[in-house]
């Protein structure tokens, strides 16, 4: 392990410094870019590079051999799966099923912070 | 050092093995810290389709631009943690020491800037579950969210307090001069728990304070 030792510093500040200006990037996105739609997916997609870059080489997952570099990835997999076939239920259930439900079930509650009904084109998460 | 204390085992084979042996182990935990979060993420998945226009509008209520600088801090204390191991791989257990002190340093940064925050929420009344009163925004949905907002940076918070012990007690290592160029397994899996910590940030960040 000792030949690690004399490796430069520099690699991992050149990591950090990628990792400073996708975070800068993520900020200016978030509160200026008006991404509509788009906001999410391009933030999830920064946030994942990031974490890539902080497993790869700040975890060493790059330097490992075998079983070590399967945990993370299979434990990413089942939480996609989670997430996945939740989202899927919630977003197939009839309507009478949802918490925002008909009408007359729902409380009084400003029109514009009401749910846009299934279907509608513009329904993605958060937007 | 005396056989008592040396930190190698013969029931490994060899140190190669042992050190292989820890690291796995301490993957296999963090995959299973990963699950422990997704529990929350499912949640906030699942009700920010049900509310999306209140989960904006109350995100609106966070301070993003004081998170980026709590992405900052942590992204730097990961590099110092990242530059402890380095440092100790090498045999120079001072500036191992010296590293992770900056990354605790900026962790107490990091927790500082969050117990602004709840107190924040406290004073306007933006709590989780029944205690919420904040009369902007409409109950349902936007209870939700701080709760959903209190449970995930409030696990990640309690993370971060371990995290804390851990380098702390990592740095007392240092001090004693338990860790060489040989044997630094501690450090190693110390650091990888530090860095989780610091990935779920990375996500719980874009999630709750930029929703658009």
């Amino acid at each position: 392990m000792a030949e690690h030792g004399r490796k430069s510093v520099w690699g991992y500040v050149g990591i950090w410094g990628v990792l400073v200006v996708l975070t800068v990037a993520t900020w200016l996105l978030g509160t200026r870019g008006h991404l509509g739609s788009w906001s999410l997916p391009v933030a999830m997609g920064i946030a994942v590079g990031k974490t890539a870059l902080v497993a790869m080489f700040f975890m060493h997952l790059v330097e490992q051999p075998g079983a070590r570099r399967v945990v993370f990835p299979v434990s990413a997999l089942f939480l996609a799966l989670l997430l996945g076939v939740s989202l899927v239920e919630a977003m197939t259930r009839v309507r009478m099923a949802r918490p925002d439900g008909p009408k007359a079930l729902e409380p009084a509650r400003p029109a514009s912070t009401r749910t846009a009904p299934p279907g509608s084109p513009t329904r993605w998460m958060g937007h | 050092m005396s056989t008592e204390t040396t930190p190698w085992r013969e029931y490994f084979g060899s140190r190669e093995n042992q050190s292989q042996a820890a690291q796995l182990g301490m993957w296999i935990f963090l995959g299973s810290e990963v699950l422990l979060f997704a529990n929350l993420f499912v949640g906030y998945a699942v009700y920010r389709y049900y509310y999306p226009e209140v989960f904006v509008e109350a995100s609106h209520h966070l301070a993003a631009g004081w998170a980026a600088v709590q992405t900052l801090l942590l992204v730097t204390s990961s590099l110092c943690v990242a530059l402890a191991v380095h440092y100790i791989r090498s045999g120079r257990a001072f500036w191992m020491g010296v590293a992770l002190l900056a990354a605790m340093v900026l962790g107490l940064g990091f927790l500082v800037i969050k117990g602004w925050e709840y107190w924040k929420h406290w004073t306007e009344g933006a709590l989780p579950g029944e205690y919420y009163r904040l009369a902007e925004l409409p109950e349902r949905g936007g209870s939700l969210f701080f709760t959903l907002y209190f449970l995930l940076t409030g696990l990640h918070a309690v993370h971060m307090l371990v995290g804390l012990s851990v380098l702390g007690w990592l740095v007392w290592g240092a001090l004693v001069g338990r860790y060489t160029a040989e044997y630094h397994v501690p450090v190693e899996v110390g650091g990888l728990y530090w860095h989780l910590v610091d990935v779920f940030w990375l996500f719980i960040y874009p999630l709750l304070y930029l929703v658009e």
